[in-house]
């Protein structure tokens, strides 16, 4: 090779690169940014239909949650224009709302807010606006294997005790043929571990902050949380437990693994095990509730030159349109329906017959409170709707994790995550 | 001569049984990744289907019907590519004139050259985010090349100084002489009495561009991505597919595996950083 | 043009590029490791835009110095990137004295050696902590469990069961807990980078002088010796550059470390910049500003030790 065509190579690079340049140009497409979670990917197949109706054309980013976030925040923090719809979650929501980075979200009369259901909508709006769109919604729930309960004559019922849940987990927990009796999560991240931590120790009366937003995870109630956690989950759970999250405990359960598993209501629509029974979460006796609430949402970021065609996009995708579409889909039907969003869905005897947990998802969502109250300053069952708290959270998951390897007593790692919220929150001005 | 003997015997027998342990042990995860990618994700978890199962072409079929892996795949290949050539096109010239003209200042320059391959990344992502933005560059085939180039160039600037300077400083002299000039004795001279040296280094640079990450995953959204973000955008997905995760995983290293086949000859051959004596 | 011109005007392009592409990120690193910078804030939002009235002299970087995991980053980068180095120089040498003399079917295990090293970092990392060191699921798992029911089945045995009821259950090792999650890394990353020290060796090894070699055997010098007065010493230079590009390489790892355990237990500074840069752009660049101190520092160590042997 001659130097001559390294040279002839260079200028068609800038040519390569001018043509991909001008391709960006091209008008009525949208860039869509979604988590690579089941409903999404489906999405792409149900949308197009819309693409033949409408002539948008979409193009899909699929990619891991915690990249997408940073690719998102990225993109809206340096003035957007990268995507035209994001996919965001119940935690970024309003924030993104009140810092002026995600568009309000209105829709016509036939889109028919009232059928949305209340906690997610609230979720997802700041103010009174609604700033994100619901694409599917979770609350959490027991599930658990009835077969091995009833052989082992132990029941679980609704919000039921702690004190319960764990004698359950000891009847049925049979490591020598793979059974686990608790199957939690506990790899660290705050939508992973912390999600479930969070709603145990809501339910043993704790919570994030006081009202002067200072952190309270040196309260006796943290401790008592997370000291049953570590002693649950490090004796009945599975090995390797500090890795694991939804994903991991979902390939478990499947498996035949899993005795008992607390997670979100989801998780309900893929298992394929036999004699799986619903229960609303355990309580030990607390007001706020005790299970999470979280929606996977669209919303338009500021920065969009496309976001009339944006809206109108969400507005099909979040739809009871949306959801027949992907009911008559030759492909899907109505066990791959998104649900947890409107009320609407549940009324379908044909998706009442396909899904056994609609009832108990119903309830779950329903009962879910993330206003804040007296007992907690913030907005959020299972986070706090603060742009601090993704740092915090992710600062105490990992200690958490550590507690729950055993690195560190659960006193030692409570008082370290103690120490690093409260230096993150006054960092931050609090 | 006892011990002569012996090596011997360590060699016929030993040495063949040995070396083929090894190298099946290193070579074992990817043919396991390979084989899982034939399972279905339900079968991928059960011992039972552990070596004897039912291959199944699903996971593929899946891949590039959710995804369009053709347009990762091809800007895989243009963007190391180019990248690659770019590189050369910039480090040859500077290789040379470090190797034939050194001055007090060289070993420094190639030492910071070097060093900045270690700034990181992510303390940079926001600026650089915000530059290529309001260059018009981002996600552009352009940026992806630059961006590519320059964290390759201290390397391959490096690989070529070392290369060059092992060629007799009287061959390029000779050179003069007859009254080539700078561009003949590089086209002319260096470029192929060098040329193991530099195949290898492109081949190297190559194999770096093609498995980059951090840039090629952030400064894109569709028209540049690669297949590193193909593997961002599977590599937890909702449930832990293992079926479905090798095949996406196959199918993005599948390509520079057996680039790296082909010419590993080359590589082994040119891997000497000048050392041939 | 006078010859003295024409070469640095071929250095131009490249020092130029490199210059722009370092001080440009690195001067608004600086600049932001100087103020307060965050990219959401819904008490203070004038800190949301980088301005100099935001300015807050070393108060980042007290921040990030008292922050729970700095020391922790600051020492497993090293320990990782030590660990590493050790590993790939040790298996590296021994595999290309082992590989390098022709035996059946040479090419075809170099073949096999050299695969992994063509891997990307995220599917090294999904692949080995899922489907191979999974406690449950993954090889490690199942591979436990076979063993263990073996066990069981010898227990059991008539005569040989009392002895062998003496022995335990094998319990798996979770490889993303808190104490195991960098052993993890280690494992994964040696995996992938032994065959870049090994094809260097053995590129190395082909050049040495067989001469010299036969004199040495013919002078009785057993294989030991052979290795440890001729070819350790031809693969000094070798084993400098494999250190000095993979110490390049390593101090930035990203994708493994978060794929294995998100921090938990194991975490270097580039990780801990991506903590911060979820919101606090200050802190982050602060952090970067310590990783490129810390750089700097390894790479003059790196030239003290080696640098010469490279330039010779």
């Amino acid at each position: 090779m001659s130097l001559k065509s390294i040279l002839s190579a260079a200028t068609a690079m800038s040519l390569v690169a001018a043509g991909g340049a001008m391709a960006d140009g091209h008008s009525k497409s949208l860039t869509i940014a979604i988590v690579n979670n089941g409903h999404m990917i489906n999405m792409q197949k149900v949308a197009e239909a819309y693409t033949e109706e409408t002539g948008v054309q979409l193009e899909w980013v699929s990619l891991e949650e915690g990249v997408l976030r940073e690719q998102v925040t990225s993109d809206t923090a340096t003035g957007g224009g990268q995507y035209d719809v994001i996919n965001i979650g119940m935690q970024e929501a309003p924030i993104w709302g009140q810092a002026g980075w995600i568009e309000p979200l209105e829709f016509g009369a036939g889109y028919d807010m009232d059928d949305m259901l209340p906690a997610i909508r609230n979720g997802l709006s700041a103010d009174g606006t609604l700033y994100a769109a619901p694409f599917y919604g979770e609350s959490s729930m027991v599930m658990y294997r009835k077969d091995l309960t009833d052989a082992a004559g132990v029941t679980i019922s609704d919000n039921d005790s702690w004190d319960n849940i764990k004698a359950a987990a000891a009847a049925i927990h049979d490591p020598d043929n793979g059974v686990y009796g608790a199957c939690l999560r506990g790899k660290p991240g705050w939508g992973d571990n912390m999600a479930f931590i969070t709603t145990m120790v809501n339910s043993f009366g704790g919570a994030w902050f006081d009202a002067d937003f200072k952190p309270t995870l040196d309260s006796d109630e943290w401790n008592a949380a997370i000291n049953f956690y570590v002693d649950l989950l490090g004796t009945y759970g599975p090995p390797g437990s500090e890795g694991n999250s939804f994903n991991e405990i979902l390939a478990l359960y499947n498996e035949g693994k899993c005795g008992m598993w607390i997670d979100a209501t989801i998780a309900a629509s893929f298992l394929d095990v036999e004699g799986v029974a619903y229960a609303q979460s355990p309580n030990a006796g607390n007001p706020v509730g005790a299970n999470w609430l979280w929606a996977w949402a669209m919303a338009v970021p500021a920065g969009t030159e496309n976001a009339a065609e944006a809206k109108a996009f969400i507005e099909w995708a979040t739809s009871k349109d949306y959801i027949k579409a992907v009911a008559d889909h030759p492909e899907f039907g109505w066990g791959s329906v998104p649900t947890g969003t409107r009320a609407s869905t549940y009324a379908y005897p044909e998706f009442q017959e396909v899904a056994g947990f609609a009832a108990a998802e119903l309830a779950a969502i329903e009962s879910a409170a993330p206003e804040a109250t007296d007992l907690k300053p913030y907005v959020g069952v299972q986070f706090a709707a603060i742009p601090e708290f993704p740092e915090v959270g992710s600062a105490v998951a990992q200690e958490m994790a550590a507690a729950l390897s055993g690195a560190k007593s659960v006193e030692d790692a409570l008082a370290a995550a103690q120490d690093a919220a409260v230096s993150i929150m006054e960092e931050a001005g609090y | 001569m006892a011990i002569v003997a012996h090596t011997s015997r360590f060699g016929k027998i030993s040495r063949p049984i040995l070396a083929w342990a090894v190298g099946l042990l290193f070579f074992f995860p990817i043919f396991w990744m390979v084989l899982t990618s034939f399972k279905t994700d339900a079968d991928a978890v059960k011992p039972e289907f552990l070596i004897f199962f039912t291959p199944t072409l699903e996971n593929y079929l899946n891949m590039t019907e959710n995804y369009d892996y053709w347009r990762f795949a091809q800007n895989s290949v243009i963007t190391s590519v180019f990248a690659t050539l770019f590189t050369l096109a910039v480090g040859i010239p500077c290789a040379y004139a470090m190797a034939f003209n050194p001055s007090r200042g060289t070993k420094d320059i190639l030492m910071w050259m070097l060093s900045t391959k270690m700034l990181p990344a992510a303390a940079v992502l926001y600026p650089m985010t915000f530059l290529t933005k309001s260059l018009g560059l981002f996600d552009t085939h352009f940026m992806i090349i630059l961006v590519l180039s320059l964290i390759n160039l201290p390397i391959v600037v490096w690989m070529l100084f070392t290369y060059f300077k092992e060629i007799p400083k009287d061959i390029i002299e000779a050179g003069k002489m007859d009254g080539v000039n700078t561009w003949g004795e590089v086209t002319e001279i260096l470029i192929p009495l060098a040329w193991g040296g530099i195949a290898s280094t492109a081949l190297l640079c190559f194999i770096f561009c093609w498995n980059e990450a951090y840039w090629t995953v952030r400064l894109t959204t569709t028209e540049a991505a690669t297949l590193s973000k193909l593997i961002e955008g599977n590599r937890a997905p909702e449930g832990l597919f293992f079926g479905r995760l090798s095949a996406v995983s196959t199918a993005a290293v599948g390509p520079i595996v057996v680039l790296g086949w082909f010419c590993q000859k080359q590589l082994v051959q040119g891997l000497t950083f000048g050392a041939v004596k | 043009m006078s010859d003295r011109k024409i070469p640095r005007l071929l250095q131009t392009p490249a020092v130029v590029l490199l210059l722009i592409w370092m001080l440009i990120p690195l001067g608004m690193t600086l600049y932001f490791s100087f103020i307060r910078y965050v990219l959401n804030n819904l008490r203070r939002p004038e800190w949301t835009t980088p301005s100099l009235s935001n300015w807050r002299g070393f108060g980042n970087y007290e921040f990030v110095l008292n922050s729970k995991d700095f020391l922790l980053a600051i020492q497993n980068s090293l320990f990782i990137v030590g660990s590493i180095l050790f590993l790939t120089v040790i298996l590296g040498v021994l595999i290309a004295v082992l590989i390098n003399k022709a035996f059946p079917g040479q090419g075809i295990v170099r073949v096999l050696l050299i695969s992994p090293f063509f891997v990307m970092p995220a599917v090294n990392a999904v692949l080995w902590i899922n489907m191979i060191l999974d406690p449950v699921l993954g090889l490690q798992g199942l591979a436990v469990d076979a063993i263990n029911s073996v066990i069981d089945g010898l227990q059991a045995a008539p005569l040989v069961g009392g002895f062998f009821s003496l022995w335990p259950d094998f319990q798996p090792i979770s490889f993303r807990a808190t104490q195991t999650s960098a052993l993890a890394v280690i494992i994964m990353v040696t995996w992938q980078w032994t065959p870049f020290a090994v094809l260097i060796f053995m590129t190395s090894l082909q050049s040495e002088d067989q001469q010299q070699k036969e004199a040495a055997i013919l002078d009785g010098a057993g294989a030991w010796s052979q290795f440890r007065f001729l070819t350790l010493p031809h693969l000094a230079r070798p084993i400098a550059i494999v250190v000095m590009i993979q110490a390049i390489f390593h101090l930035s790892l990203y994708a493994e470390i978060e794929i294995v355990s998100r921090g938990n237990g194991n975490k270097n500074l580039p990780y801990l910049i991506g903590e911060f840069a979820n919101n606090n752009i200050g802190a982050a660049s602060a952090t970067g500003i310590f990783a490129v101190i810390l750089a700097n520092i390894v790479a003059i160590f790196l030239l003290r030790m080696i640098g010469k042997t490279l330039m010779e």
